[in-house]
């Protein structure tokens, strides 16, 4: 799905970080016109797994094709000088330059040739600072962030329980959707002030920055000493109580957290008589029993399927979902009732869903999605929009900037 | 200053708990002129502990009776002055106060209207009650950490997830939709899931299972599976772990040096990625000797002065005590009403300045009723009084 919420914006995108693919992603699904611009022979993003099939080779990188849908590609190789000459036209043409932390780049020469030129660098830990040369991927970030922490915290022995380590490129996805908000600030800060701004993104901070919770709790001397769980502690998430249930066929999450809420959740299971009880009387005394309450619910669920007990949940409007695999998503009649996944017609890869934008418009048309662009498919059309001509061209070609 | 760049952007804010607040505060810290709708006699808006204080910085607070038609008309007066509209109470709630979209934009036809939701607005779901920690489970979230138990340990239910993740999809549409108000001067209505935003952040580990028909190993990384070593190792002091990666040569030869070249490392079986992907095992155990010896900290520089990824697994303490967080600037202190110091978090990048956004302390309920009704909606002091009075204004 494309929206045309950001017609008109014109975006260069340099960089084979996720990080940077996906905040280009995101503004061209928005309806920007986004230029990658790769190395000669490719983005190395072409070649990072998942694969279509789980068969590697070209054009088989099923996370390129997604985080490079809706772009135009073109190669050109910056270690040329003729190749840097050609950037500094690009960048003539457009508004917004995302990039990744390359300091090869020569940005004020591209700031000279676009004063109005925003450039927003996304980089694993920022331009500046001790660590701006320090090496990271996800792993790290994602550790470094106190994700993988407080991912395995509360545990009954922290010694032989290690943190979490990330599920993937989560780091670079929150990464590039931050650089995508940071970038559309940087367009109208840019028109404010009167000319480009510097837009720095650090990977770690944007990461770091959703653990807002803890924050509170730091602020307030309620934080944990470490990361052992107390005797008996259910799990209060954003201030309400959540279980866990077995149910027949996997498991499903309650929260009953208010106590109109509870008091439906023990009707639904056939414990009417826990509105009268005095010990379930208020959140706090649910949270000290909470234990009675999940023995007691777990009983009813393990009887049925996980979807039968959400269902029951949600009809007396208890918040109740089943605990998915990966692979139900596709099956989430929900989703697809809301045309959430993007067919994306490529020439190799077929038959998938690709996750979309989260949002439904009214009064918008939304367009399909078109594929990625084969490495430097673009290249001879968005020379010539630069006036560059057939004869050059072919020089250009023969020395290998393109 | 420039870098207020919602600056004369006036956004009402229904929004409550996480996701929408998020959102707003963004946005606020970017300048835009966010008003709080509240209320000061239902229980859920006394709640301002903890976690409250980091997501409404930079807001103003009014507190309005909606169960009434005198307090619906003043929301609609309200509207008629302002850009954005976001709220995110369950599908009907806005319709049934006659707050919907159709109703705000018959007072101000170009009104940015977006509805964020459990799963949506629209299909079979729409009407689930539903928190981001249960969508972290129905989006597959947690299937990625371990299996599902009873405690919920290492289950990904904690910390929020999907709350924070829809609160930056939610300012991006905004920033984009106000964009092409700009230029167009039309206004629109967003359907927003918090499931859906949740699923796009994970649209590499889901198309690895949609492209392979595996599943992912819960706790095992979907990436980056060539790189070795490539863990998390416990170091000397108690609970104290490091993440380290290496995948390039370079970095390898880096971590050999940084390790005193022990002659395991330059045995038949270490010398290229591909032998070493062979003796992972070998590898970790060694390498996890090795980091037992010495505190995380000590092992994440010496590695990283040679270059190779490597960062200690923080707690939120160390995120804020890091010397290189402290050169972003993300944790600020605001002083309260009370005279004490809360933290809290400014906008999570930068450009050439010091600035951080345009952060203030978090409302407090009703606080600036009198800038709403007398400066904004142009009430008389006369007229204020009688809403007060009435109960209208609360």
């Amino acid at each position: 799905m494309r929206l045309g919420l950001l017609s008109g914006v014109r975006v260069l995108e340099v960089g084979d970080t996720v990080a940077v693919a996906f905040s280009g992603k995101i503004l061209a699904d928005m309806g920007a016109d986004v230029v990658t611009v790769e190395p000669p022979g490719g983005s190395c993003l072409r070649r990072l797994p998942p694969y279509f099939e789980d068969v590697p080779g070209p054009e088989r990188s099923v996370l390129h094709n997604w985080l490079s849908s809706n772009k135009r590609s073109m190669t050109l190789s910056l270690e040329k000088e003729r190749g840097r000459a050609i950037l500094r036209e690009l960048v003539r043409g457009v508004d917004v330059l995302v990039k990744g932390p390359d300091r090869g780049l020569d940005v004020a020469g591209l700031k000279e040739a676009n004063p109005n030129l925003t450039v927003t660098t996304i980089s694993p830990f920022g331009t500046e600072g001790p660590y701006a040369n320090y090496r990271a991927n996800d792993l790290i970030l994602f550790a470094m962030s106190g994700f993988s922490y407080y991912l395995a915290c509360p545990v009954d022995d922290p010694a032989s329980t290690p943190p979490k380590q990330n599920p993937g490129y989560q780091v670079g996805l929150v990464a590039g959707l931050t650089a995508a908000s940071a970038t559309l600030w940087g367009l109208v800060a840019a028109k404010r002030k009167g000319h480009g701004v510097m837009v720095d993104v650090s990977e770690w901070e944007a990461f770091s920055h959703l653990l807002f919770e803890h924050i509170g709790w730091l602020s307030e001397g309620k934080l944990a000493p470490d990361r052992k769980r107390l005797p008996g502690a259910a799990i209060t998430v954003v201030g309400g109580l959540v279980w866990c249930l077995p149910c027949s066929d996997g498991w499903a999450l309650v929260s009953p957290r208010e106590d109109h809420q509870f008091k439906q959740w023990s009707e639904v299971i056939g414990e009417e008589e826990w509105a009268r009880r005095p010990e379930f009387a208020t959140p706090n005394l649910r949270e000290r029993n909470a234990w009675e309450i999940y023995e007691r619910s777990a009983a009813w669920t393990k009887l049925r399927k996980k979807t039968d007990v959400s269902l029951a949940a949600q009809e007396k409007k208890v918040a109740c979902f089943p605990v998915s695999q990966m692979n139900d998503l596709p099956k989430l009649e929900q989703l697809n009732h809301r045309g959430f996944w993007a067919e994306i017609d490529h020439p190799v890869i077929k038959n998938l869903k690709y996750p979309g934008l989260p949002v439904k418009t009214d009064n918008l048309d939304a367009l399909p999605s078109g594929p990625a662009p084969t490495s430097g498919e673009h290249t001879l059309a968005i020379l010539k929009e630069l006036g560059i001509s057939s004869e050059e061209i072919k020089n250009l070609w023969q020395f290998a900037v393109i | 200053m420039y870098q207020n760049a919602l600056e004369g952007v006036r956004v009402v804010d229904f929004s409550w708990v996480v996701a929408g607040p998020f959102c707003t505060k963004l946005l606020g810290l970017m300048g835009a002129d966010v008003i709080k709708i509240e209320s000061a006699t239902k229980p859920q808006y006394k709640n301002r502990g903890s976690w409250f204080s980091v997501l409404n910085n930079s807001k103003k607070s009014c507190t309005i009776n909606l169960s009434v038609d005198e307090g619906k008309a003043l929301v609609k007066r309200l509207v008629a002055v302002s850009d954005v509209v976001v709220e995110n109470f369950s599908t009907g709630v806005m319709d049934r106060l006659g707050l919907g979209y159709d109703a705000l934009r018959s007072v101000n036809a170009n009104i940015i209207y977006v509805s964020s939701s459990g799963v949506g607005r629209t299909g079979p779901g729409k009407n689930y009650l539903a928190y981001g920690t249960l969508l972290q489970g129905l989006s597959g979230w947690t299937s990625l950490f371990s299996g599902p138990n009873p405690h919920m340990e290492g289950m990904g239910i904690v910390p929020s997830w999907t709350d924070p993740i829809t609160g930056l999809w939610e300012a991006l549409v905004i920033q984009a939709a106000l964009l092409r108000r700009s230029r167009t001067g039309e206004g629109v209505y967003v359907d927003l899931s918090m499931l859906e935003s949740t699923i796009t952040v994970m649209g590499d580990v889901f198309l690895g299972v949609a492209a392979t028909g595996r599943l992912p190993v819960a706790g095992r990384p979907s990436s980056y599976s060539s790189a070795v070593p490539h863990g998390i190792y416990a170091c000397k002091e108690s609970d104290s772990w490091i993440a380290i990666s290496v995948e390039l040569q370079s970095e390898w030869e880096g971590f050999c040096t940084v390790l005193g070249n022990p002659s395991w490392c330059h045995e038949d079986g270490m010398l290229t990625l591909a032998d070493r992907q062979r003796n992972r095992e070998q590898i970790d155990r060694r390498l996890a000797e090795w980091t037992s010896q010495l505190p995380a900290k000590e092992v994440f520089h010496r590695l990283q002065s040679a270059g190779v990824p490597a960062g200690p697994c923080y707690n939120i303490k160390d995120v804020v005590e890091d010397p290189q967080m402290q050169v972003r600037g993300l944790y600020r202190r605001l002083p309260m009403n009370d005279g004490k110091e809360k933290m809290t978090t400014g906008i999570p990048w930068r450009d050439e300045t010091e600035w951080k956004g345009e952060l203030s302390k978090a409302p407090a309920l009703g606080e600036h009723n009198e800038y709403v009704f007398l400066k904004l909606l142009g009430m008389s002091e006369r007229e204020y009084e009688s809403y007060r009075s009435a109960g209208i204004i609360e």
